[in-house]
This record gives C-alpha cells, structure tokens and sequence, in this order.
C-alpha cells in the first residue's frame, strides 16, 4: 500500500510506520511536489501549511549558523503517527502529513513541514496548530544549535 | 537479565556514550535502575531528562523486564 495518502479509514494498521525524518533541509521543490499531488484529490477544499524555519538565533553574542537534528527516531515517528491520528479523531481532515528534518539544516532552511487538508476551511487552522504544539512537546527530536566557531549549545523547547 | 541503555543529545555528548547494554537483577523498578546509572554516571543529577521504555515515557516505578529498551530523553527541541 501507498503510505502518502493516509486517511484513518484507509490506514491499514499492520502497515509499516512512516518515517517523518528527512535528511537535511525541506526543500521548496518538495512543498510544491506536494501541494501538486493533492490537486487529484477533489474533495478537498482547504489546505494548510506550517514551515519551521531555522532561525539565526543570537546566544551569548554569537550567531547561530545551522541547527543539527538527531531524535529516537523509532520513537519519534511512532509519536508522530499517533500525533496524526489524534488530529483525525479530533478534526474532520481529508489528509494529514509530518516531515521533519534530521542532521544539519542552515539558517533560513526549512526543517518542519506541516500539511493538512480538508472539505473546509475552519478545522484546517485548529489542526495545524494542534499538530506543531504536539511535536513541539511530544517528539523526542533533539536539536544542537552550531555556531560558526564551531562550539555549540543544545536547544530547548519553550 | 540483559537490559539496553540509549543516550541522545546532550546526555549522550555528556556520558560520551550513545548506548550500551547492562546486566541487572530481576525485579528492579525503574527508580531502582535509575539511581545506580547516577552513581555510575554522577554528572546525570546535574542533568534534565524523561526516561522512555520500549519507546514510551516511563513512570519510575515500572519493573524493568529482559531485553527493556531504555532511552535516557534530554529536553525536546523538535520543530
């Protein structure tokens, strides 16, 4: 079976998890690939879409220059896979899909993807923000903030 | 019994280990295991963390079991 499309109903359990990680940065081509493959789906009405960008965050008077993820991967994409169907309990979605980054993403560079879709508007907004505060607080994604001496500092989730 | 131990981000980097496999009594609580990875890794009580068990945050008095997978989880920092 097919893993990108993953309505609830079509799900079947015994399938193998998805993996969310992606090495390095979320490219744009890849946002659009999948704005694109969803145009075949006609009953959806709304998308919406949550982009983690890497910020050049000052600590201590340096810059940060990029951001190395590493995670309990195992863990994390079976988080993320109850995150997803907790949001089609809770809102009528047509599709929901998770990518986040592992390894090393530069400033400015995308490392969280959010995607969900459905008949109407109103839920679109509520689900992703359901979904980004879930894998905000649940994922165990670990994050190291480089700067460009190459000392470090591991960033913490507020 | 054998159990397996996994570190990431900073503790790992602090306990310059990533994982490793221990050999432990039967019937030791999580609390139990706990306090002899801190007497084995003192820097641990300076240190922030949740446990995970097979994948799943643990309570502290869960009863380790052969071949348990236990994550030691810094602070998340997805997103």
């Amino acid at each position: 079976m097919k893993l990108h499309y993953s309505h609830p109903l079509l799900v079947d359990n015994n399938q193998k998890m998805k993996n969310v990680f992606k090495e390095g940065a979320i490219s744009s081509e890849f946002i659009g690939e999948s704005i694109k493959k969803h145009q075949s789906k006609t009953s959806i009405g709304a998308h919406n879409i949550f982009l983690g960008q890497v910020r050049a965050d000052a600590i201590d008077g340096k810059m940060v220059s990029a951001i190395e993820y590493s995670a309990y991967v195992e863990m994390a994409n079976q988080k993320f896979h109850d995150i997803r169907e907790a949001a089609f309990e809770k809102f009528e979605l047509s599709c929901s899909h998770i990518y986040h980054s592992i390894g090393k993403v530069g400033v400015g560079e995308i490392c969280l993807f959010v995607f969900v879709s459905a008949p109407h508007r109103k839920v679109v907004f509520e689900a992703i923000e359901f979904i980004v505060e879930q894998i905000k607080k649940e994922a165990p994604v670990f994050g190291k903030e480089l700067f460009e001496d190459n000392t470090h500092v591991w960033k913490v989730n507020k | 019994m054998k159990v397996k131990i996994l570190y990431f981000g900073l503790i790992e980097e602090a306990l310059a280990v990533s994982n490793e496999e221990m050999t432990i009594g039967e019937q030791i609580s999580l609390a139990e295991f706990t306090t002899s990875l801190v007497r084995k890794y003192p820097i641990l009580s300076q240190l922030n963390y949740q446990i995970a068990i097979d994948k799943k945050l643990a309570p502290t008095k869960t009863v380790l079991k052969e071949g348990s997978e236990i994550a030691l989880l810094p602070p998340f920092a997805g997103g």
